[in-house]
């Protein structure tokens, strides 16, 4: 019954390498740069006193 | 409520049932987020607005966007123009707590699940970033924040609640609750008049000394809670001391009745679907986790798994985190019918809705995808009776936390019959069992494969995983918990534990400064919909279920002068003696003879 190729598996296929190239790199790079910066701060803004309770 | 321990085997697949009359991927599909708020203050202000507050601005924002009108719910919200939903979710709001909650409309198939979960990700990420406030506020879609504190994902899917007499009993039990039901509203009602006695007595005590003594402010707080003390809506209307009196109170009254309620539905609601569902479920979070770095700081597969401590349980009541939640039902008996009593009704039906709690707000479109479409497929081959035999996990939630702590995909968890498996084998063995379902079913539509094929995928590169050690890169972008670690490994190795945490959060930031939209934006995930699909998704229900109606009224009516108001069930048109319900219904006896006609005609395809 399939008359198409797969959707998900083609969208894959695209970034099926993505952790050794040069967009990845540049993330990791931001990110580790950002996550030092005010790290406790961060946690604080983002806590929600009792959660889903 | 605490149950671990599974007792029995299926010894042989189940007859198919008239539930495998629907077809398959068609049932209807809800998902419920909650939001956490980040707020950054602008230098210098000295009294930072509640998380009601921040609401309220995100809300008035949305009403710019898109045709609103007010909920008719015990909770603060509104629906959208799409069938959708937004609230306000704080049970301790005077405590500081509040969440923004998030329900897809009703859709069918998991990829228009998907598809109306990111609109709805989109829209609320950026009304909030717009909202109107002296600072700058953000969505985070995960489950747990730093300090441990679990909120986040739920899904609903519509299935079959019994069958002849587990469908009796159940209606009988409802029956039979009524008294228990009665008695407790009769307390509820108690406590309310003794609040407002309370809060006449402490004015008229209050007044007086006020203009002798010139009490504090923070005593005024203390007495009145801030709504009252301040003469403006805060979201804190009661003093904390209040709050925290009558949640324990309410807990204390509806005891009875939610604990006659959870046997009721442990002995008679899904039994069989739940049954067969829990070792798909616990095994689920191998393909749809979405990672979490604990206090210790070590790494789990599943943010929400961790904290799971029961099979069934209400969801809260009795600081239960269960992989079944039935609190709906409790919330449907105990409050929606004050609202609308004749909405009970729904309750009567076969077709319910099952409540997943054991789940994580994915990033990943590939990971929600799968953890919908699998899920849904699973359902389809449950009710069809077409499941091969399994034997149960000995103890289920040992398992899942067992499975979520192990990195290497090696750890075993004991059936019943004594042997050992993992949640490798688990899965394979629910996509083998689904694999072959639509292979005998040639009329399953195309999105069936597309879950099969991408689950197949996943699991593949899972299991190279597990024999070599190495990282399976292909999945970064596809599944959270490879790409969070991935990330956390790179660019966090050897951090604080703050840094390292603040990865795991800021992974789950609905903003240009999320860690996951860096990703996305450098085109390494995966994207299943289109801008433009989002964008018309934001604004339209989705075809053929109660949400195709609802949003028709909302976008045909909520700028008219009559005030409409909406729930889940009924569209209310104008107040009073004068208004116009019209109850959804009408669309689903609509929709079920749709279904019966698509049955039938597939039916006699396969026949030809």
């Amino acid at each position: 019954m399939k008359t198409e190729p797969n959707r998900i598996a083609t969208v894959e296929s695209e970034t099926s390498q993505p952790v050794t190239g040069q967009p990845w790199l540049a993330v990791v790079e931001q990110v580790r740069r950002d996550a030092v910066d005010e790290s406790q701060r961060y946690l604080d803004e983002t806590t929600v006193p009792h959660g889903g309770e | 409520m605490r149950s671990t321990r599974a007792s029995d085997t299926w010894t042989k697949p189940q007859s198919p049932t008239v539930a495998n009359s629907v077809p398959t991927l068609d049932r209807l599909v809800g998902l419920e987020t909650e939001y956490a708020i980040r707020f950054r203050p602008a230098e210098g202000l000295a009294d930072p607005p509640t998380r009601y507050q921040l609401y309220q601005a995100l809300v008035a924002r949305l009403k710019r966007h898109v045709p609103t009108a007010p909920a008719r719910h015990f909770k603060e919200g509104l629906f959208l123009a799409n069938g959708g939903a937004v609230w306000f979710e704080g049970e301790r709001p005077a405590a500081g707590s509040g969440l923004i909650e998030g329900s897809t409309p009703e859709c069918r198939g998991p990829l228009e699940a998907v598809r109306y979960q990111r609109a709805m990700d989109q829209l609320l990420s950026q009304c909030a970033r717009m909202a109107e406030v002296d600072g700058l506020v953000s969505l985070v879609k995960n489950d747990r924040d730093g300090r441990g504190h679990v909120y986040g994902a739920q899904e609903n899917y519509e299935a079959v609640l019994g069958s002849a007499w587990s469908l009796w009993v159940w209606r009988v039990g409802l029956v039979l609750l009524a008294p228990l039901l009665l008695l407790a509203w009769a307390g509820v009602a108690l406590m309310i008049v003794t609040c407002l006695l309370y809060l006449a007595v402490a004015g008229l005590i209050y007044l007086p000394l006020r203009w002798l003594a010139r009490p504090s402010h923070r005593v005024a707080v203390a007495l009145f809670g801030r709504d009252l003390a301040e003469g403006r809506e805060t979201g804190m209307p009661t003093p904390v001391w209040m709050e925290t009196l009558s949640l324990g109170l309410t807990r204390l009254i509806y005891a009875p009745l939610a604990m006659c309620l959870w046997a009721l539905i442990a002995l008679t609601a899904f039994r069989r679907t739940r049954r067969q569902l829990v070792p798909f479920l616990v095994s689920r979070c191998l393909v749809a986790g979405a990672g979490l770095l604990d206090d210790q700081g070590r790494f789990h597969l599943a943010d929400k798994a961790p904290a799971v401590n029961c099979l069934l349980g209400l969801g809260g009541f009795w600081r239960d985190r269960p992989v079944f939640t039935c609190g709906h039902f409790f919330k449907s008996l105990c409050v929606d019918a004050w609202f609308a009593p004749g909405d009970l009704r729904h309750l009567w039906r076969a077709r319910q809705r099952l409540q997943i709690g054991l789940g994580d707000s994915n990033m990943c479109e590939t990971a929600e995808f799968l953890r919908v479409g699998t899920t849904a497929l699973v359902l389809d081959v449950i009710e069809a009776g077409e499941l091969p035999p399994l034997a149960l996990l000995a103890r289920p939630i040992d398992a899942l936390h067992g499975f979520c702590a192990d990195q290497s995909l090696t750890q075993r968890a004991r059936l019943v019959d004594g042997r050992e498996v993992t949640a490798l084998e688990l899965q394979r063995f629910y996509w083998s069992a689904c694999q072959q379902y639509v292979a005998r079913h040639p009329d399953v539509p195309e999105e069936a494969h597309e879950v099969i094929d991408a689950w197949d995928e996943v699991l593949g590169a899972l299991e190279q995983y597990q024999l070599s050690g190495e990282v399976p890169t292909q999945l970064v972008g596809a599944v959270d918990w490879v790409t969070k670690r991935q990330l956390l490994d790179e660019a966090g190795g050897d951090a604080s534990w703050e840094a390292r945490k603040k990865i795991d959060i800021c992974y789950h930031e609905l903003s240009p400064l999320g860690y996951f939209q860096m990703l996305q934006a450098a085109g390494l995930a995966a994207v299943l919909n289109q801008p433009q699909e989002l964008e018309r998704a934001t604004r339209t229900p989705p075809a053929n279920t109660p949400a195709t109606m609802r949003g028709h009224y909302i976008r045909e009516f909520s700028s008219e002068s009559e005030p409409l108001s909406v729930s889940w069930h009924r569209v209310v048109m104008g107040r009073g003696w004068g208004s116009k319900s019209v109850r959804l219904v009408r669309y689903e006896r609509a929709a079920a003879a749709q279904t019966r006609r698509r049955r039938l005609g597939s039916r006699d395809a396969g026949q030809r």
